[in-house]
């Protein structure tokens, strides 16, 4: 395991400071303005289309195993589950990776108990172990979706070159995709073959976006703090480096 | 206490502890030589026999140490030599390869610098009788007589860049060998190491060996260089006979427990005949992966030339014992994700039953509908009862079968025993001629899916989409050969309307400045999450608990 270097421990303080304050004081009643993500508010609308066409819903949790990634995702999926589970839908949970799936098998029985649905669809028919392959894997979702008629695709977490297969496969059936994802090499494919597709920070946006609670408020306007920092700091290095030819003693210092 | 909040606090003290061991500097835990030892180089310094030796903390960043002999016994310096420097960026990522020698100007301490380019050949002397050195940067090469440095070539101007080097100064002349990348041997010579001339030829032009040796050292035998190559179990030496160099190979030694080890490097102590080497243990005839069973040691070379056995005098230094951790706590650390495997192996368990529950109820089903009598309820599909049977679960036949097959083959094929029995040979083609090529096939499918995905995209429905496939264009043809073919009818000064240099500006510029964006906010977000779940504040992720 690699151990932060001093920079590194300096800006982790720097960006958590600016993040929990901005949650203390979103918590005390400080009003923040919180741009609307598109992608997030539609998944109310995918979940209606497909309960008007009478078609299962299918969510996506990638290749995450035990991550940040994954805990993210699980937290979208259990307020898709519930909402589905209100309208008496199926929804099919594909999976990469053992140990999602034994989280995941729990995010999703919570999700129809709490709406009164426990028993309504059996879990071996809806949450499926696919493959660790990245092939087997899309290849054995495009099989599904197909066969299945899939409403409504969900596709949220990491994603290799499978992210094509299967946002082809959900257009080729007609289903209603949002793709959100922190894979920055997979946004074109999903930008092409979902109806929205949100990337970057959004996805970690996106497991406390459907309630404005203050700490999600918060953490989101700390983040854009940081990000503020980093860019007076992108702005300034490549002034120093402009005039100074021999700034170079500041990559040094950030390497250390 | 709820249940949610007995998992907030485990994650927030789990998540404490991890944090404390990410930020805590590696050399909490160890000395600067808990990781390896090695290299080593001795000298006399003052009548007292001093060896010097590259240490490391961790992985990598190496760091010279000293011994010091006395009364016949070795005794480490707790505090080492000579470290990496921030500002001094020959060896801002390590040194290596340590080689003292007695000077007029006092004693030198030459070694490569380890940076993000090239080795570097720097130096350090010392001013109080080698008892602390202080870097004087780099030894200056040349060819001719102009001794010049570059940024790009520290070392002035050398026919090659080092791979190891080998130092002496007899007379107030300093001599210094470089073995190169390429195998050769070159000697130069000056007063001082900041003006070292080189020979106009190499001193050896071609490879002595087939395989690069771990440490390279040079010793004069009269006036003629003797070249010592040290290699995983053996050590050559090469003198000059009638102007070519002929080997003489010293085996690894047996006896006293070293039959069990490699070289990793070493140089010679010329004074009394000396080899001084770093060893790494060895199992089963491979060096055991494991760092911190390095140790020094010391050959008597010179004593056998009359062809016995070279017999390992001692054993100066040694690094065995519980692993060293970068931390104190690494341990923990370690142990979670210990943890963590064999949590996972048995969650691949749970994920297998899961698939076998599906199929073999799909199977069951498919049985019944096929025994069902005539009039009775039976599974969509219709047809014959065969057809239907195969139809509903003939895949998850096949599944199963093959899960059987595979798991069967893998057990009993994967030992080592199993080389050349049926089920190495059914494991490798089920693996090889099997697996491989599906997932190929499956892979060579998106390209497919992408000229359909292309095809619905690239349609200019708005400026936007008008961009993007401007875009797209310009960095396809960029990238094939008639753009390189269009770019040549295209005068130089016209650099806009060259499509390989548009091209390359578009990804290099644009998208890595959107790349970058993306991923600042993107590591910002991850931070923020971590946090948020650390601390126990998104509620979002416990709330399939209570």
């Amino acid at each position: 395991m690699d151990h932060a270097t001093l920079p590194i421990i300096i800006f982790i303080l720097l960006f958590s400071g600016f993040i929990i304050t901005m949650i203390m004081l979103t918590k005390r009643g400080k009003e923040v303005f919180l741009r609307p993500i598109n992608g997030l508010k539609v998944i109310d609308d995918a979940i209606g289309r497909a309960a008007e066409e009478d078609r299962p819903i299918m969510f996506n949790l990638g290749f995450d195993d035990l991550s940040v990634n994954l805990f993210c995702s699980l937290a979208v999926m259990g307020y898709v589950v519930r909402k589905a589970a209100k309208l008496s839908m199926p929804v099919y949970v594909p999976l990469a990776q053992p140990l999602a799936y034994a989280m995941a098998e729990e995010f999703w029985k919570d999700g129809y108990a709490a709406m009164g649905k426990e028993g309504m669809f059996a879990v071996e028919d809806c949450l499926r172990y696919m493959s660790s392959n990245q092939s087997a894997l899309g290849a054995g979702i495009a099989g599904w979706i197909k066969r299945d008629h899939v409403g409504a695709n969900f596709m949220f977490g990491t994603y290799g070159f499978e992210s094509m297969m299967l946002a082809e496969a959900g257009q080729q059936a007609g289903a209603f995709q949002i793709a959100c994802t922190p894979s920055f090499y997979q946004v074109p494919f999903f930008m092409v073959s979902c109806d929205y597709t949100v990337f970057g920070e959004e996805f970690y946006a996106a497991g406390a976006y459907f309630n404005r609670d203050p700490v999600l408020t918060g953490s989101l306007v700390g983040q854009d703090y940081s990000k503020l920092v980093l860019l007076l700091l992108i702005v300034l290095g490549s002034l120093l480096l402009t005039i100074f030819q021999k700034a170079d003693y500041l990559r040094l210092l950030l390497q250390w | 206490m709820s249940k949610r909040n007995i998992l907030k606090i485990i994650a927030f003290v789990v998540g404490l502890y991890f944090f404390l061991e990410y930020i805590l500097p590696e050399k909490v835990g160890g000395e600067f030589d808990s990781y390896e030892v090695g290299s080593p180089a001795a000298v006399e310094i003052g009548g007292a026999k001093q060896q010097f030796y590259v240490g490391n903390y961790y992985k990598g960043r190496g760091i010279i140490g000293r011994m010091k002999k006395k009364g016949g016994v070795w005794k480490k310096d707790p505090k080492p030599v000579l470290q990496r420097s921030l500002f001094l960026k020959f060896d801002q990522f390590g040194l290596q390869d340590p080689d003292a020698v007695n000077s007029p100007e006092g004693p030198a301490l030459l070694y490569l610098g380890q940076n993000e380019k090239d080795p570097v050949l720097c130096f350090a002397l010392s001013e109080d009788g080698g008892e602390t050195f202080k870097k004087k940067g780099p030894v200056v090469f040349s060819t001719n007589d102009v001794f010049k440095t570059y940024e790009s070539a520290p070392n002035g101007l050398l026919p090659d860049k080092i791979k190891a080097f080998a130092a002496d100064c007899k007379g107030g002349v300093w001599e210094i060998y470089l073995f190169t990348m390429t195998y050769r041997v070159w000697r130069g010579s000056g007063p001082d190491l900041k003006h070292i001339r080189l020979d106009d030829a190499p001193l050896v032009s071609a490879a002595l060996t087939e395989k690069s040796p771990n440490s390279f050292d040079v010793y004069s035998e009269g006036e003629s260089p003797v070249l010592v190559y040290v290699m995983d179990r053996e050590v050559i030496e090469f003198r000059e006979e009638g102007g070519s160099f002929v080997p003489r190979t010293w085996k690894a030694p047996t006896g006293n427990g070293t039959n069990d080890v490699i070289y990793a490097g070493g140089r010679m102590d010329e004074t009394d005949g000396t080899l001084y080497l770093g060893t790494k243990q060895m199992r089963k005839g491979r060096p055991i992966d494991s760092p911190y069973e390095t140790m020094l040691c010391a050959v008597k070379l010179r004593d056998y030339a009359d062809g016995s056995p070279m017999a390992m005098e001692m054993t100066i230094y040694k690094k065995v014992g519980a692993q060293p951790r970068p931390t104190y706590l690494s341990y923990g650390t370690e142990w979670a994700g210990k943890f963590l495997t064999v949590v996972g192996s048995f969650a691949i368990f749970i994920a297998m039953i899961n698939l076998m529950l599906f199929h073999g109820k799909k199977i069951y089903q498919s049985a019944l509908n096929y025994n069902a009598p005539a009039g009775e309820e039976k599974l969509p599909g219709g047809g014959a009862p065969m057809r239907n049977f195969i139809k509903n679960a003939g895949y998850s036949a096949v599944f199963l079968i093959f899960l059987a097959v595979m798991i069967v083959c893998a057990l009993k094929g994967q030992t080592d025993e199993a080389k050349g029995t049926i089920w190495k040979t059914s494991f490798d083609f089920l693996f090889n001629a099997i697996q491989a090529p599906m997932g190929s096939a499956v892979f060579s499918m998106i390209t497919f899916y992408m000229i359909s995905a292309a095809y619905r995209s690239f349609k200019v429905r708005s400026l936007e989409a008008g961009f993007l496939m401007a875009a797209a264009i310009v960095c396809m043809v960029g990238q094939m050969p008639i753009g390189e073919l269009l770019a040549s009818l295209v005068p130089e000064s016209w650099k806009l309307l060259q499509l390989p240099w548009l091209s390359s500006k578009l990804l290099s510029v644009l998208n890595a400045a959107a790349y970058r964006a993306v991923l600042i906010g993107t590591l910002i977000g991850s931070v923020a999450i971590s946090l948020r779940i650390w601390l126990g504040l998104d509620n979002s992720v416990y709330s399939s608990v209570d």
